[in-house]
């Protein structure tokens, strides 16, 4: 199983129920994937993002006998058939043993050059991480400090990149996706205009610091723009496919920020608004009047010395409109993950599935939101064990 | 239970926590017949020394005192294995997270402990057994409803994956039981089927597509309302297969066009490049009427004004009908959301399930899917079909359970539970179906007799918890106790001590399963015995796994504060707050709140 977001996570924890043994290898330093990093997009009630089905996940499979996971792990190749597939891994040196770290901290303290911290406050496996950029050791300098401080010996600085080669009956891919690059739409600005983010930006912001991200951004007025596909149905971007999640992801942010800061203005440009995810046509149907909606896509943003600039086409009598806000938030599509990392594809055509006994799954095939990743992780399931129901 | 036997041991975390807390203190709490101050709790040679230690000291019950993280769990479920001790004679509190981390003063993070310790033993003491495991056999039989989209692929992999595809001739009546052993009724031409399945997979009505040629050269499509994926897909297929095989000209007429599915905006940018016309109507809807025998459709169109089109056919979109998943939804036992799709709008039921374990809603049956999308769900509810029916025995722990001698038969349980898992068996009395019970224990809180336990945690072991917890003055000023699910407030607490966000010591905390378990006897219990507040901080409605526990516990909440009014208690200070289990910001301004800025700040949604 490559990739323990929500379709990789939801895959394993189906195929260890009928009895099959999942290795799970996992890039990152822990668990959940993109989705790990969300924020809760609760107005007044859940407006069923799906954040909490890959919180819940990711607990279970960690705590799944069944599944061994291997995190910090990139897959190398991949060779052969099904029941002889010989996959090639890379274990990346964490600088902490994840199986006697138990998150006590001591390190992290008294790190002289602060490279040590924790993944997330929720990751899942608990361990610490060493930034071998910052880490005194790794740069060459006699420091021991949190070898030494380490109560249960688990620090293993001296750990250097290991390969080594499993072999598998099938395999899952769930490599899921990366966000479309903002900075390539020059025009918005993103990347030159500190105002300028993008949706990811904003989840991540709102779940690492809440509210006091907006502020810090926003410290006076509180005009918000957002700007839908970014990446998506662009045909001129090499994008013509609709991201799928990006509407109802707007729609929820934009919920969530005029319920908890008063004062504040949305505006959503937008060419067709998706709203038929579960959760949130109501969004759409209880619009509050602090969100306004206007069809069509800014031609850039400009940096003004009174705000952000944006120069639209007002579709209703076709004229030349100007907005200034103080946060534009730009709505990014999503990429297949192999393709955005410009890395050459595991196998040929991955995203397809096509290759015997090599089964896609979720947003690796298409952009996909959380429960539609779920869903898919378990077709995907349903599929691997197809394959090894007929190997006998 | 009088030889009870229980110990205690305290973690500090490789001694990282003895200068935030003192261990000793923590091990002197009264009750215990031994304790035992360790490192290094949940590594592995800690759980071996542990287990030793419980066997020499013949101890029966266990508290400890150590952290939330999951090897803890573990260690705990490997130590009591190892010494023999049952589960329901065991519990682990959390000092590090809990106390340690996030209370900067060492003798309130104490005295919180020992709280938590004291609380834990009165848990232990009052722990029950679980009930008794009972055995379903399914014949790997699987009901199959409805000729829809993903109904074919559904069926495909169910045989694949060796289950027997059932399906339903005819028109579904009734469902009774349990996943595994389901008694599906089927109304047939001839009279009534029945079949017993282990899973129902229903996939709703094939869409009618297009009314038969010819029907003019000129046609225009009518899309209004919300721009469903199964509905473009339908128009546009429609749309192409006239241009291009019928030689039609091709209007459509919309408001927002629906391509959030896979494929849908290649299949819009094809129609377009194919010749189809595609008219954006902003405010108004077209205006139809009929001038000799042909169709007048005016639309004022943004920037245009007016247009006029006389066409031969006016269609509207094809897509799969709410009315057909609502009968289907009131056959299945799953009550429909808002609007007439089934289920209802719920996270944890999202993509496939629905409050009924062993049922499962895909395509036009759960909402407007595109034939994509169905085949995929159609494959994913195959797969977690197989988990409930594939053939063979399957054994199941009993979560809630009846007291036939206690229950009045009043059905207030039947009425309640979200999953239909109470039954009246024969001879008049109710039962609980395992393969269908959540263990939320909403049903046990609403019970007028009290006749309904749910194992895991019982009624009483929260209330003994409660009661330990508030015995006598505490150190650290007015108490808030804070009655935490553990789905959504319990993890914001852990993360919250990670990122050592401090917040009053005076808050004490007590996990529940569910807030829908609570009665107002636990809520008015702490205030009787001095707190200043209780909180009770779980999920939102639409996000609780157990579909009405926020809505069971404000419902409890308005009886709990009549009863703290009748008491000369403040109803006011009993409050409901709701939060995602991501959320540790939210948690952290709901227990760092001034105590009269939190009225404002609970809501409670009607």
């Amino acid at each position: 199983m490559v990739g323990a977001g929500p379709a990789g996570l939801t895959a394993a924890q189906a195929l260890a129920a009928r009895g099959v043994r999942v290795l799970l290898a996992e890039q990152g330093p822990s668990v959940g994937g993109w989705a790990a990093g969300y924020a809760c997009k609760a107005d007044s009630d859940c407006t069923l993002c799906g954040v909490c089905l890959a919180f819940r996940a990711s607990r279970a499979v960690h705590a799944d006998a069944g599944i061994t996971l291997s995190v910090d792990t990139r897959v190398l190749g991949i060779e052969g058939g099904p029941g002889e597939f010989a996959v090639r891994l890379a274990h990346r040196p964490r600088g902490v043993d994840v199986s006697r770290c138990t998150g006590c901290g001591r390190c992290a303290e008294l790190c002289p050059a602060s490279a040590i911290a924790q993944p997330h406050p929720q990751a899942l496996p608990v361990a610490y991480v060493v930034d071998p950029t910052a880490c005194l050791r790794a740069r060459g300098e006699e420091c021991a400090v949190c070898s030494e401080a380490c109560p249960f010996d688990a620090m293993s600085l001296d750990d250097s990149q290991r390969e080594e080669l499993v072999t598998a009956d099938v395999v899952v891919l769930a490599t899921g996706f990366e966000p479309f690059p903002a900075a390539r739409k020059g025009q918005f600005g993103y990347g030159r205009h500190p105002g300028v983010i993008t949706t990811m930006d904003l989840e991540k912001g709102l779940w690492q610091h809440g509210l006091a991200y907006l502020t810090r951004l926003m410290p006076a007025r509180r005009r918000v723009a957002m700007i839908h596909c970014v990446g998506s149905r662009d045909l001129a971007a090499g994008r013509g496919w609709c991201s799928q999640v990006c509407c109802p992801t707007v729609l929820r942010l934009a919920s969530r920020m005029a319920r908890e800061m008063p004062g504040l203005e949305v505006t959503l440009f937008y060419m067709d608004l998706q709203r038929a995810a579960p959760g949130v046509a109501r969004l759409f149907d209880d619009l509050p009047p602090e969100i306004r909606l206007v069809r069509g896509i800014p031609a850039e943003v400009l940096g003004e010395p009174e705000g952000l600039m944006l120069v639209y086409e007002d579709v209703a009598t076709a004229a030349r409109r100007q907005g200034v806000f103080d946060l534009v938030v730009l709505a990014v599509g999503m990429d297949a993950a192999a393709a955005a990392a410009g890395a050459p594809p595991l196998v040929e055509r991955p995203a397809s599935g096509s290759a015997p006994g090599i089964v896609a799954a979720g947003a690796c095939g298409g952009p996909a939101s959380i429960p539609e990743a779920i869903g898919d992780g378990l077709r995907a399931a349903g599929a691997a064990l197809r394959v090894l129901e007929g190997l006998g | 239970m009088s030889a009870a036997r229980t110990a205690l041991v305290v973690c500090t975390c490789g001694g990282t926590l003895c200068c935030r807390i003192a261990p000793e203190r923590i091990a002197s709490a009264p009750g215990f017949a031994s304790a035992l101050i360790t490192h290094d709790f949940c590594s592995g040679p800690g759980r071996m020394r542990v287990a030793a230690w419980l066997r020499e000291t013949a101890s029966d019950g266990l508290v400890v005192a150590a952290c939330g993280i999951p090897s803890a769990t573990q260690a705990l479920a490997e130590v009591l294995e190892g010494a023999g001790v049952a589960g329901h004679r065991a519990c682990l509190v959390d000092v590090r997270e809990g106390c340690a981390w996030v209370h900067p003063r060492p003798d309130q993070a104490t005295a919180k402990a020992q709280r938590m310790v004291a609380a834990g033993a009165a848990g232990v003491a009052a722990g029950q057994p679980p009930a008794a495991c009972s055995e379903i056999t399914s014949t790997g039989r699987v009901l199959l409803v409805g000729t829809g989209p993903g109904s074919g692929a559904a069926a495909a992999r169910l045989e694949e994956l060796g289950c027997e595809v059932v399906p339903a001739a005819g028109t579904l009546e009734r469902l009774v039981g349990q996943a595994g052993e389901f008694e599906a009724t089927l109304r047939t031409g001839e009279g009534s089927e029945r079949h017993t399945v282990g899973a129902v997979i229903a996939a709703g009505d094939a869409s009618p597509g297009l009314p038969e040629f010819p029907f003019g050269r000129r046609v225009a499509f009518l899309l209004d309302g919300d721009p469903w994926p199964s509905q473009t897909e339908s128009t546009l297929q429609a749309a192409l297969h006239l241009v291009r095989d019928c030689g039609c000209r091709v209007l459509v007429l919309f408001r927002d066009m629906g391509v959030a599915g896979p494929g849908l905006e290649e299949l819009y940018t094809e129609a377009r490049g194919q010749g189809v016309t595609f008219i954006r109507v902003e405010a108004a809807p077209p205006q139809v009427c009929e001038v000799d025998g042909e169709w007048v459709v005016t639309a004022d169109v943004p920037g245009l004004g007016p247009v006029t089109e006389t066409v031969d056919a006016i269609l509207g979109g094809a897509a799969a009908t709410r009315q057909g998943a609502r009968r289907l939804a009131d056959a299945l036992g799953v009550a429909p959301r808002q609007g007439g799709w089934a289920p209802r709008e719920r996270i944890f039921l999202e993509p496939i399930a629905t409050e009924r374990n062993g049922v499962f809603l895909i395509g036009g049956a759960r909402g407007p899917y595109t034939a994509v999308q169905a085949a995929r769900q159609g494959e994913a509810a195959a797969m977690a079909a197989l988990a409930v029916a594939a053939p063979g025995t399957l054994a199941i722990a009993g979560r809630a359970c009846i007291d036939t001698e206690k229950c009045a038969f009043c059905l207030t349980c039947l009425r309640l539970c979200p999953h239909q898992a109470v039954t009246t068996a024969l001879g008049g009395s109710m039962r609980v179906l395992p393969a269908a019970c959540q263990g939320c224990g909403v049903c046990a809180a609403a019970c007028p007799a009290g006749a309904i336990q749910v194992a895991e945690s019982p009624n009483r072991r929260l209330l003994a918890e409660i009661d330990a917890l508030m015995q006598g003055p505490f150190l650290g000023g007015a108490v808030t106790v804070v009655l935490a699910c553990v789905n959504s407030a319990v993890p914001t607490l852990g993360a919250m001590g990670r990122l050592r966000l401090s917040y009053p010591a005076s808050v004490l905390v007590v996990p529940v399963p569910c807030l829908g378990r609570l009665e107002p006897i636990h809520c008015v219990r702490p205030l009787a015995a001095g707190a200043r507040r209780v909180l009770l901080c779980g999920c939102y409605d639409r996000s609780c796994e157990h579909l009405v526990g926020p809505a069971s516990a404000r419902r409890m909440v308005d009886r709990a504060r009549a009863l703290a009014g009748t008491l000369g208690l403040d109803p006011e200070s009993i409050q409901v707050a709701s939060l995602a289990p991501v959320d540790w910001h939210r948690m952290s301004a709901l227990l760092n709140a001034p105590h009269d800025s939190l009225k404002v700040a609970s809501h409670a949604p009607a």
